[in-house]
């Protein structure tokens, strides 16, 4: 099986990789003799209520990259009055440098799965999807086929496993726009229209798909679920250190002498992470960028951080989805905003102002110092266009897009003058 | 012509909004079209679902995988972002561009190939990767490229 991505952390610390490459993805039994749906059957046999206090003990928290507590957003749907609620799984993966959803989905279906039915049971949602990018076609038969199998097991359909919980679970492809990983613009997806995001509020968890209360989590938070209700959160909060439990999926791309994979706790440093698993920076370290296309740029001090939530918000930063985006001395900082620039004037959806025109206008700066033609009136421009996207925006793409211009313009003023 | 081709009807039956299946249902349909969905089978498909023409026509060309205008029987995607042109992928773009005698985003004369650029396709760790229909290849060189098309020719 080819994963096109190499593991590089070691099985005994692994729980979201324990059975990826292990056991045959395309094997339902292989899972449930690994221990699989044993979450499941534990759940159902809880108060849908119980379940969630249990998530929200465990303290997980969204792993998309937004890191927002998971038992908190189930708490907003399972309260939401109404006669049918919805679950979505989010794998629209499409963060440069992240290719950890793809992996639990090739490498583990039934992890996810088994995450998404319990979640359903907590929240009360009777149908589901999982809503994976088109290119993604692998991890699409792979779930698809995974589906099956649950239902033919009783896991998914009328009274699961012998209690009163109906639930039914579609996949729902994308069409390789990288704005539905936004969560109201993937619920329009579903909807048959074009991914363009919403006004919020309201917030899917009380109107999502077809007006009706959705909660949307991402896969790799989906997959932490069965493992946490069959080994109580308790057993969570005690991997990695106090405030951010669990573990996390990092993937070391770029300048790295030996990228992949990583499954680790949130008290490793990025660097360390590099040293230990990856083989260290190739060449001398510049800088690196954490966390997606829109992710921030951490210098060499930076990477001596441990990745917890309250680190990370001591210095205004995020992991993102946890990828880490390794650039060398040789490395030319213009170069690197040039890619990102264009990337988002193309994934723009253009439905606000401030992103459509301001992802534009990013890249015709950038592109004057490709050709040596910017001046400091230019980067004053570039820091004021920057700081109005990120308040004016609609969605996450347009506030959040302008985080490595923002901080290049920190760190490195002088180079891009220079160019 | 299409009206009497069965299988794009029996695939536009299949659409069932409760099911969230619209994208499935023309990607499907768009492979039996030659890699794109003509005019008359976007009216087609608008009078069986009931879905307004216009609509449907902003849902196509709003997704980069859908198409309102031909494209060659094999679409390759390149990746351009920081990983992958970290790792030379560029080379790849430009002789692939070479090769086949087109840039990105058009198709070959004899229709076989259409250039496409596309978002992380998650083979970073193996970068460059590019895509040739559904199939990912990672760690392309300019050796293995000539292999992989050949594959295709």
């Amino acid at each position: 099986m080819n994963y096109h991505a190499k593991i590089l952390s070691a099985e005994k610390d692994h729980v979201l990789l324990k059975n990826v490459g292990k056991i045959d993805p395309m094997s339902i039994d292989a899972y449930i003799k690994a221990g699989g749906y044993e979450g499941l059957r534990k759940a159902l046999a809880m108060d849908p209520q119980k379940v969630i206090e249990e998530v929200s003990e465990s303290g997980l928290r969204g792993r998309g990259g937004a890191n927002f507590p998971t038992g908190r957003k189930w708490t907003f749907t399972a309260n939401a009055k109404a006669d049918q609620k919805y679950i979505i799984c989010n794998a629209d993966e499409g963060e440069p440098g992240t290719m950890k959803d793809r992996i639990l989905m090739e490498g583990d279906p039934h992890q996810v799965i088994e995450g998404i039915i319990i979640g359903a049971y907590a929240v009360g949602a009777t149908k589901g999807f999982i809503y994976i990018r088109g290119e993604y076609r692998k991890s699409i038969e792979t779930i698809t086929k995974a589906i099956a199998d649950a239902e033919k097991k009783g896991f998914i359909g009328r009274g699961i496993l012998g209690s009163k919980f109906d639930f039914e679970l579609y996949v729902a492809e994308g069409g390789g726009a990288y704005i539905c990983g936004d969560e109201t613009a993937l619920i329009e997806s579903i909807e048959g229209k074009r991914g363009e995001p919403r006004m919020k509020p309201p917030f899917p968890p009380v109107v999502g798909l077809y007006g009706k209360p959705t909660v949307v989590n991402n896969v790799e938070t989906l997959a932490n679920v069965p493992h946490i209700i069959k080994n109580g959160s308790a057993w969570f909060t005690k991997k990695g250190p106090a405030g951010s439990p669990g573990t996390k999926i990092f993937m070391l791309v770029g300048d790295v002498n030996d990228p992949g994979v990583v499954e680790t706790t949130f008290d490793r440093t990025p660097m360390d992470i590099i040293e230990t698993y990856g083989k260290g920076v190739d060449g001398a370290f510049k800088f690196a960028q954490i966390g997606g296309a829109s992710g921030n740029i951490f210098t060499a001090e930076m990477m001596k951080n441990p990745m917890t939530y309250d680190r990370m918000a001591e210095m205004k930063v995020s992991y993102g989805t946890g990828s880490i985006f390794v650039a060398n001395e040789s490395r030319n900082v213009v170069e690197f905003l040039s890619t990102i620039a264009r990337f988002f004037e193309h994934e723009s959806c253009g439905k606000c102002t401030p992103c459509r025109e301001g992802t534009h206008r990013i890249r015709q700066i950038i592109e004057k110092f490709e050709f040596g033609e910017g001046t400091i009136s230019d980067l004053e421009l570039l820091e004021e266009l920057a700081l109005v996207m990120k308040k004016a925006a609609l969605c996450g793409l347009g506030q959040a897009c302008v985080n490595p211009f923002l901080d290049a313009l920190r760190y490195f003023k002088g180079e891009i003058l220079a160019n | 012509m299409s009206s009497e081709n069965t299988k794009i009807k029996e695939v536009i039956q299949e659409y069932a909004p409760e099911k969230g299946n619209l994208m499935a249902v023309l990607r499907k349909v768009q492979q039996e079209c030659g890699n794109h969905l003509p005019p008359e089978v976007m009216k087609e498909i608008a009078i069986a679902t009931g879905i307004p023409l216009n609509r449907l026509y902003g849902f196509v060309s709003f997704y980069t995988m859908l198409s309102p205008v031909p494209r060659g029987r094999h679409i390759i995607r390149v990746c351009k972002d920081g990983p992958c042109n970290f790792k030379d992928g560029w080379v790849i773009t430009d002789l692939l561009e070479k090769e086949l005698g087109i840039e990105v985003g058009e198709t070959t004369e004899d229709g076989r190939f259409t250039l496409e650029e596309t978002a992380c396709i998650g083979a970073c760790t193996e970068a460059p990767a590019i895509m040739v229909d559904d199939v990912t290849y990672a760690n392309v060189t300019p050796e293995r490229l000539g292999e992989i098309l050949k594959k295709y020719r």
